[in-house]
């Protein structure tokens, strides 16, 4: 199954105080999940960042399936964390006004989850900054070619967060493929599509917006990557 | 309970999470939370546990798994709200 996930948290926007309470994360965590984070040594992850790391993970998750299952409804009940590892190198840094794009990740900067949803297993890179959470996911333990962006953006009405998250992608994509042609529409399953030459291509895209900070995933697998695009 | 009347009490539960406030004011038991409303889904359990709050009903994650238009956030509170009177 061919697909993308990710997720941003903004955690300037969430409220601290109700998230450390056992009413607000039980309607969303197993106890078995909570357990992981006394049970995994977090000490420089505090607990309602650990929280919403989950959160991030499990609604990365949900996108992911969602392309394959339009009729899905986020159920992270029913979405199973089962492993948790920091990171060697911890570093949370503010992530301040700008933007940062990559391939791939440095594992030692990354938590590093497994997942279960119904048969699946997922696998999970998150960076926990100061102010944001960042989440992607994948169905193989392999990241290699997971083109992924975060990028800050001053305006946080939900129109202005489409429109620039759109315009992130396709700034790379063009350096990609310059030729291209590229367009983004939304398919009937509410998922984002990547157009080149007015043909809707196999590479599956994510885009995640929170407050004033927007992301996008796309997985640029060899059998993806349409015959007449030229990189 | 009336359904309407649940309605339009859910106007002011989603009122802090929703910026799209004419969207908001037209609101039917099909309106989507996230797709229609613009609702970001971190905000969803802020609005389960206002919810909570305001019918002095606690909902829990199997039930709040149901929740994703009007309708079926007034479906899971009269629910809640019989069973525990």
């Amino acid at each position: 199954m061919n697909s993308a996930g990710n997720d941003i948290i903004s955690l300037n926007h969430i409220d601290s105080g109700r998230t450390k309470q056992e009413r607000f994360y039980s309607k969303f965590l197993l106890p078995a999940e909570v357990d992981l984070y006394d049970n995994n040594h977090l000490a420089q992850l505090s607990f309602e960042n650990f929280i919403w790391l989950l959160w991030s993970v499990k609604e990365s998750v949900y996108k992911f399936c969602k392309r394959h299952s339009p009729k899905l409804v986020f159920s992270p009940g029913k979405i199973n964390v089962s492993i948790i590892q920091a990171p060697a190198m911890h570093d949370s840094h503010l992530f301040g006004t700008g933007e940062i794009t990559d391939v791939s990740f440095n594992n030692a900067e990354y938590y590093q989850c497994t997942v279960t949803a119904g048969n699946e297993i997922f696998y999970s890179r998150s960076k926990v900054y100061q102010n944001i959470i960042h989440t992607v996911v994948n169905n193989r333990d392999c990241f290699d070619s997971m083109y992924w962006g975060i990028k800050y953006i001053e305006d946080s009405n939900p129109a202005g967060q489409s429109e620039s998250v759109r315009l992130f992608i396709l700034k790379t994509l063009k350096n990609i493929y310059p030729h291209g042609g590229i367009s983004i529409i939304v398919n009937d399953a509410d998922c984002p599509v990547i157009k080149m030459n007015e043909a809707e291509t196999n590479i599956p895209v994510s885009f995640t917006h929170h407050d004033k900070y927007v992301a996008y995933a796309f997985n640029l697998l060899d059998e993806a990557i349409p015959k007449f695009a030229v990189r | 309970m009336d359904r309407q009347i649940i309605l339009e009490e859910l106007k002011k539960v989603l009122n802090p999470y929703t910026v799209n406030k004419e969207a908001l004011a037209n609101i039917n038991e099909r309106t989507d939370l996230i797709k229609d409303l613009k609702i970001n889904s971190a905000n969803l359990i802020d609005i389960i546990i206002d919810a909570e709050n305001q019918y002095d009903i606690e909902i829990d994650m199997d039930a709040a798994e149901k929740i994703h238009d009007v309708g079926s956030c007034i479906d899971v509170i009269m629910e809640k709200a019989k069973s525990e009177n």
